[in-house]
């Protein structure tokens, strides 16, 4: 696969050398000439000087043939900008913009961005995972808003302990996908009996999650 | 007429003025309020301090209710983002766009927005001052020379 990064900084050059040592053709453009350098002592012989707002240096970087352009700049503007070249003037394969603040993100999904990534949300979302005390909690929410994956640490407390899958009355929506108990992953069927302290990884609606948290960690038996 | 002009350079301070002076009823838009000190003490239409992008700036600024959105600042990505977010958000109809380096402004046409070719208008002008036999060549030049 052929990737385009825009925007050499600490996105890009991560993203540039997971995805070079996964075997793909990468070419990260870099605006900031002695940033461009760094680069290439690090990744090798991909990185373009320019910036990569401007068409003549996204058709130097091959944007109509990229498979995807990853717009990764620390400028929302930017980002927006070659998103939308690479999508519908250079008409590569995907288009991926880097959302810096999240108070553009309607602007973004209204403009018809593909594929958004909110860095700060993201970041929002794992640190209040660590500091927050919920008892369900979203480890990745898709981007409709439709459904999560959430863990919940099944509770001493719960009518779920020491039963069987399908003997559970799971909320309406939900789907258990993991039960991990220490070291151990297991993949559920309905035989399998869950126990208190085993870590549960389930999808489900927004909606759902009270209901979730009253069947599997309650505050009172 | 409403007018709201994202961008108070000197191109846009003095388009501000001039259609203020007329009788319209202006607002101009910039982040940095500095820059709005070149509207001088006369100017009598609103000011905004924020990113011409940004929702709620652009709700001070009403642009719901203008009659038309003049996007002046020197650049590109950001008078782009600028007409996005004024078309999308606020369904704006009439909109223009000052494009800075020429590479954008058969881009920005394709994209459909209504361009301000600026480094046209002046190779324009220039062509015109000159006496009728020079070659002035028909404004495109060869990729990666410099400008």
């Amino acid at each position: 696969m052929y990737v385009l990064i825009v925007g050499g900084g600490k996105v890009g050059f991560h993203l540039g050398r997971m995805l070079l040592g996964k075997g793909h053709e990468v070419t990260i453009v870099e605006q900031r000439p002695a940033r461009a350098q760094l680069l290439q002592g690090l990744v090798g012989d991909v990185v373009l000087v320019g910036n990569g707002t401007l068409p003549s240096v996204l058709e130097a970087a091959g944007c109509a043939r990229a498979d995807i352009v990853a717009a990764v700049t620390g400028d929302d503007a930017a980002n927006l900008l070659i998103a939308a070249l690479g999508a519908r003037h250079f008409r590569a394969g995907r288009t991926i913009a880097r959302l810096n603040d999240p108070r553009n993100e309607s602007l973004f999904r209204l403009c018809g961005v593909e594929g958004l990534v909110s860095s700060s949300s993201i970041l929002a979302e794992l640190i209040e995972r660590e500091v927050t005390a919920a008892r369900v909690r979203t480890l990745l929410a898709f981007p409709n808003g439709g459904a999560a994956i959430v863990e919940v640490d099944l509770s001493a407390r719960s009518a779920a302990a020491g039963r069987l899958v399908r003997e559970v009355a799971w909320p309406a929506g939900t789907l258990l996908i993991l039960a991990l108990r220490g070291g151990e992953v297991r993949i559920p069927s309905g035989d399998t009996q869950i126990d208190a302290g085993d870590r549960l990884l389930l999808v489900a609606p927004p909606e759902a999650e009270p209901a979730l948290q009253s069947l599997l960690a309650p505050e009172t038996p | 007429m409403r007018i709201v002009i994202i961008g108070c350079g000197r191109i846009g301070a003095h388009v501000a003025r001039c259609l203020a002076t007329a009788g319209n009823d202006v607002c101009v838009v910039d982040s940095d309020v500095t820059s709005l000190t070149r509207l001088g003490e006369r100017f009598h239409g609103q000011t905004v301090v924020g990113p011409g992008f940004d929702q709620t700036i652009l709700e001070q600024a009403q642009v719901a209710r203008a009659d038309a959105v003049v996007v002046l600042t020197n650049v590109d990505a950001i008078n782009f983002m600028v007409a996005q977010a004024v078309t999308e958000l606020f369904g704006v109809r009439r909109v223009t766009v000052r494009v800075n380096d020429p590479e954008f402004a058969p881009v920005f046409a394709e994209l459909g927005l209504d361009i301000l070719d600026l480094p046209d208008l002046v190779l324009d002008r220039v062509r015109r001052a000159l006496p009728a036999a020079a070659p002035a060549g028909d404004g495109t030049v060869a990729p990666g020379t410099s400008r």
